[in-house]
């Protein structure tokens, strides 16, 4: 559970907040304050007032995988295998089973492929999925996702949430202005100048009623039923 | 005076980036023309190579009435100021239209990395769509921008005539009137055809198409509003 009490920070002014395990996803307006929520989760930002409290730990306590937009702008290596390994190599663990565990995520990932290319010869894809792997390498207790699905396509991010339901990570928080994507998550919330205008679970069909059905996560979940053979967005 | 018609054509074109090699043939013609295929099928290194960012291994690029030629890449490409003045005087265009129609009214001394992703990529907008350009590639001008925002880019391009327009997106929700439909498939790129006529056969067709052509709901277009009203149609 992460637990948001009387928090300011920038623009963000949050009294409560209770986000349950499981996949949250953050909409609202440019300059709302979605990028400053995430930094707050993932520990990156303390606020100025209030605490931020997840699985009764502070962020900071916590081990966060974060992938942006750009995740090459993140990127410390020139190597695949050595990005991969970074987190591990940070905590010191023994050089084989850092090698064991890279050739797992790189396998899962279906990225075995690359272990051995430069990060610059990568294409957009191909740097999304590796981020993704340094960032679930250490088995994070908390995922975020920063618009990281602004430059991919339909089939590739259905590829990336198999993987992240895959990777039963407790937490999984994602910012996004596209609707269709919203489909994949537990809970919404929708922030406005910093404020949470709306905070919905995706249970329960006709939580929320939406104006026009192209940004009815529900009818996206109809969408992929219809569309997508085996796809895990089926209603449960 | 009369205003020419811009068009550019591409003769067997090709370009090899390591083990990647691009092809390309066709006429873009006075209009907007979606380029859409999945990530890393060399969808922004056809932009770079229609706009001359990049020359051709072989073939030729030849462009008719096309003077003034801009892209859209990642906006902090763009940026070469400080304020969100000098910015927008930087594209020597009209300076208060463009702080004005990119919203950023009250913030022109503000620091141009203060303003949020979408602020920044709302401003670059603003520059090229007013400037007098006759070739506009926009590289994912939908990442990182609101739902507004999204219209507002739209109602733009909307307006503008005798241009050709190339949008290279992955989102297809967001759409204004698209006259043209191009895919890049692993390097190749192909013409599918004169929207609507063309989407019937689409073979890579997003999900939203696909439920859509499989209920029997032929959208006019792929701009928003026709996809919300060809959606209507199977609920009604």
């Amino acid at each position: 559970m992460i637990r948001i009490e009387s928090v300011k920070a920038g623009i963000l002014s949050i009294p409560s907040c209770l986000i349950s395990q499981g996949i949250c996803a953050i909409t609202g307006s440019n300059g709302s304050g979605k990028t400053t929520f995430l930094k707050l989760l993932s520990g990156i930002l303390t606020p100025a007032e209030g605490t931020v409290c997840i699985n009764g730990k502070e962020p900071s306590d916590l081990k966060v995988g974060w992938v942006g937009e750009y995740p090459d702008r993140n990127m410390l290596f020139t190597r695949v295998f050595d990005e991969l390994a970074s987190p591990l190599r940070f905590v010191k663990l023994p050089c084989k089973e850092i090698e064991k565990e890279v050739i797992r995520c790189a396998k899962d990932l279906e990225i075995s492929h690359l272990l051995c290319r430069d990060i610059h010869g990568l294409s957009g894809g191909e740097l999304v999925l590796v981020a993704f792997g340094a960032a679930l390498i250490a088995k994070p207790d908390l995922l975020i996702l920063d618009e990281t699905d602004s430059h991919l396509d339909d089939e590739f991010c259905t590829h990336l949430d198999l993987i992240i339901k895959k990777t039963g990570i407790g937490h999984v928080v994602f910012s996004t202005h596209r609707p269709e994507r919203i489909a994949i998550a537990d809970e919404i919330i929708t922030l406005k100048e910093g404020r949470i205008l709306r905070h919905s679970s995706l249970s329960e069909k006709g939580s929320y009623a939406y104006r026009e059905y192209l940004d009815d996560p529900w009818f996206w979940r109809r969408i992929y039923a219809e569309t997508t053979s085996g796809d895990f967005r089926e209603n449960p | 005076m009369r205003t020419l018609k811009a068009g550019i054509t591409l003769l067997q074109v090709s370009l090899k980036k390591g083990s990647f090699r691009l092809s390309a043939d066709g006429e873009f013609f006075s209009g907007v023309h979606l380029l859409t295929g999945r990530v890393g099928s060399g969808k922004t290194s056809l932009g770079e190579l229609l706009t001359g960012i990049i020359t051709p291994d072989s073939g030729s690029i030849i462009q008719e009435n096309c003077r003034r030629v801009m892209l859209l890449q990642d906006t902090s490409y763009h940026v070469s100021t400080i304020t969100v003045r000098e910015e927008a005087a930087s594209w020597h265009g009209d300076e208060k239209r463009i702080i004005a129609l990119s919203g950023l009214f009250g913030k022109e001394e503000t620091d141009i990395f203060a303003l949020s992703r979408g602020e920044l990529k709302r401003l670059e907008l603003a520059a090229i769509l007013t400037g007098r350009y006759d070739l506009i590639v926009l590289d994912e001008p939908y990442a990182g921008l609101d739902k507004d925002a999204r219209k507002w880019v739209n109602r733009i391009i909307a307006g503008c005539n005798n241009k050709v327009i190339i949008l290279i997106s992955h989102d297809i929700t967001s759409l204004p009137p698209v006259d043209f439909l191009w895919e890049m498939d692993n390097g190749t790129l192909t013409c599918i055809g004169k929207v609507p006529e063309c989407l019937i056969g689409w073979s890579r067709a997003p999900p939203l198409i696909r439920f859509l052509l499989n209920n029997g709901s032929y959208p006019k277009g792929l701009a928003r509003l026709d996809l919300e009203e060809a959606v209507c149609r199977i609920h009604a």
